[in-house]
């Protein structure tokens, strides 16, 4: 019987940086058929590498992390403070506007399940907008069925790496932005922007994305594309920080006060079976002691991204693909 | 989920809740939600929806892709049904596919831990052309398997070798006069027969010795998983399982605790949930 032969899957770039990891500390590392999973072998242990998903992490921990809403419950009932919200159904469109009525714009809306930041709307400051936005969300993104209304609370954004053998890593995110030369368009500054940090890439940035979010946020602060920004003018566009949505990102590791840690190792500790996650805080100042000052989990991330830490944009880069590797092997390590 | 001693838990976990109990353990819901959090001195544990912490995520998440777990069953060298894996759109190229393999197949999602999601016994181009539009409505990719012909069984083996067997009968193919002896001898069956369409019986002490060689390579091709569940479909399970002679049907993260409770003529004295009971807090 005649059947194709299927490519394997195109690599994501971070499990590329942990399989290079782990092809220097010499662990074996085969494909499993024509699909994303791959058998990895140091002498007599073996393990199924799936994307960034391994072994170390429990089901139920990794399913809880990955769920927005199930990380706001464990993380509530630990004591950890997050962000005022509730979660409805996509068929719940009554609900979750009345909801928004009582909490209070301006808002977040995003699913319950989700990565990059994909479908995640910041700052939404009228029940028109939220109305549209939900619509946006239900017709386009299959998700879980789940998405959740939050009371937005502005900070600066830190992504925390850390793993269940003390591994720890901070960066410093900041929303896309551009800084006008007073001669191209904020069109053209973007194109040159994306250009610069595309060829050839040196780090973990990625190409600052035109999409809706961006649009509608120059439209609210009164700007357009084809406006021309003043010499050293900082034009933000947008308000969520991802990186995979082209924003910027600097390792604060060395500046960071020890109550964060604390705060990681609790996380963890909470989560029984989480070897390793990713920790998106909101907090004014990284440098200060968290107990001065407010903060919140915005979510956790089961696989978080390596490259944001081994490859920043500006700072010293930490490896996390190497602690990833001492989870899985640690008896690969110093090899 | 049904409600048990006011926490909320999937219906697959009411004996090992019990289990887990009588260890001593406690439980606690994280509230307004299906998460379980269990304690005992420093060991925790979670449970979620039929998951339990000894399930890695990686393994959870391969065992519910049937596809990946179909090209791992293969890596190691263990039967699967002839099956390919189609787009939703493809159904021209599916039903050619189909026509190949020979009818009856099955088709089910890529990702799926419910049977309500596979579609089998399909005899005909017109079925399949029925039951490929439905599924592919979910926007999922679909796997188009050979049906095999055989007796089906439901097994469970931890890595310390405690093995638990069921076989699976459809209500519908018993005979009147067999369902009639079993009502007379057995209190049981009137229930089985009024909750089931499937009817369970377990059969550990009387499948052939060599299903214990077959359960531990597929263990072997899950690691680390500290037990394996899966469904094999043998032609007969009181001979060797030999190449040909069986095919692994389907991977699970979790057994069905209560078929294992109430199936007919139990008589492994050690349940499943306590094996699991004893993994959890050792």
């Amino acid at each position: 019987m005649q059947t194709e032969k299927k490519k394997s899957p195109k690599l994501d770039f971070n499990t590329g940086l942990f399989l290079q990891e782990l092809r220097k500390r010499k662990v074996r590392i085969s494909p499993i058929g024509s699909t994303k999973v791959y058998k990895a072998s140091y002498k007599d242990h073996t393990e199924l590498i799936c994307d960034l998903n391994v072994s170390t992490t429990s089901f139920p921990a990794g399913w809880i992390t990955g769920d927005k809403f199930y990380t706001k419950k464990i993380l509530q009932h630990a004591g950890i403070p997050v962000a005022e919200g509730k979660v409805f159904t996509y068929a719940a469109k009554q609900d979750a506007l009345g909801y928004a009525k009582k909490l209070g714009f301006p808002l977040v809306l995003k699913p319950a399940q989700g990565t990059h930041g994909d479908y995640v709307y910041v700052g939404i400051d009228s029940p028109e907008e939220l109305q549209k936005k939900i619509d946006v969300l239900t017709e386009e993104y299959i998700g879980n069925g789940y998405y959740l209304i939050e009371k937005y609370l502005p900070g600066e954004e830190y992504r925390i790496f850390y793993t269940e053998n003390d591994f720890f890593a901070v960066v410093h995110r900041l929303p896309a932005h551009i800084t006008g030369d007073g001669k191209q368009s904020i069109f053209a500054l973007i194109k040159n922007e994306n250009y610069n940090r595309m060829n050839p890439r040196k780090n973990c940035l990625c190409e600052i994305r035109f999409d809706d979010i961006l649009f509608d946020h120059l439209e609210k602060t009164g700007k357009n594309i084809d406006d021309v920004p003043k010499k050293g003018e900082v034009v933000q566009l947008r308000l969520s920080s991802n990186v995979s949505k082209g924003g910027n990102c600097y390792d604060v590791t060395g500046q960071t006060h020890p109550s964060v840690k604390k705060l990681a190792k609790k996380i963890l500790s909470t989560i029984a079976g989480l070897s390793y996650v990713g920790i998106d805080l909101i907090c004014k100042d990284i440098r200060i002691s968290l107990q001065k000052q407010n903060y919140f989990v915005c979510e956790l991330n089961p696989v978080p991204g390596l490259s944001l830490h081994c490859a920043p944009e500006k700072g010293l880069p930490q490896n996390t693909p190497g602690a990833l590797v001492n989870l899985l092997f640690p008896e690969s390590k110093d090899k | 989920m049904k409600k048990r001693n006011s926490l909320f838990a999937h219906h697959n976990l009411k004996e090992l809740l019990d289990e887990l109990s009588g260890k001593g353990v406690k439980l606690e819901q994280v509230p307004d939600t299906n998460i379980l959090l269990a304690k005992k001195g420093k060991v925790n544990n979670i449970i979620i929806d039929s998951y339990t912490s000894l399930v890695p995520f990686n393994i959870g998440l391969a065992i519910s892709n049937k596809n990946v777990c179909r090209h791992i069953l293969q890596e190691n060298k263990l039967p699967v049904a002839p099956g390919e894996l189609f787009a939703p759109q493809e159904k021209n190229k599916a039903i050619r596919y189909a026509r190949q393999l020979t009818y009856p197949v099955l088709i089910r999602q890529e990702n799926s831990q419910r049977n309500e999601k596979a579609i089998p016994d399909i005899d005909s181009d017109e079925k399949f052309n029925t039951a490929y539009t439905s599924l592919s409505q979910l926007g999922e990719n679909i796997l188009v398997e050979k049906m095999f012909a055989g007796q089906k069984m439901r097994v469970f083996l931890s890595r310390s070798g405690f093995l638990h067997v069921l076989k699976k009968d459809n209500y519908a193919s018993l005979s009147t006069s067999f369902i009639a002896e079993e009502k007379e001898n057995d209190q049981s069956w009137r229930q089985l027969e009024s909750t089931s369409k499937n009817i369970y019986t377990d059969m550990t002490d009387d499948t052939h010795k060599s299903l214990l060689v077959v359960a531990k390579k597929i263990l072997e091709a899950f690691p680390p998983m500290p037990y394996i569940c899966f469904e094999i479909i043998a032609k007969n399970m009181h001979k060797p399982f030999l190449p040909g002679s069986y095919v692994i049907a389907e991977i699970y993260h979790s057994y069905a605790l209560h078929l294992s409770y109430n199936a007919r003529k139990a008589t492994t004295e050690k349940k499943v949930s306590q094996m699991i009971a004893e993994l959890m807090f050792p």
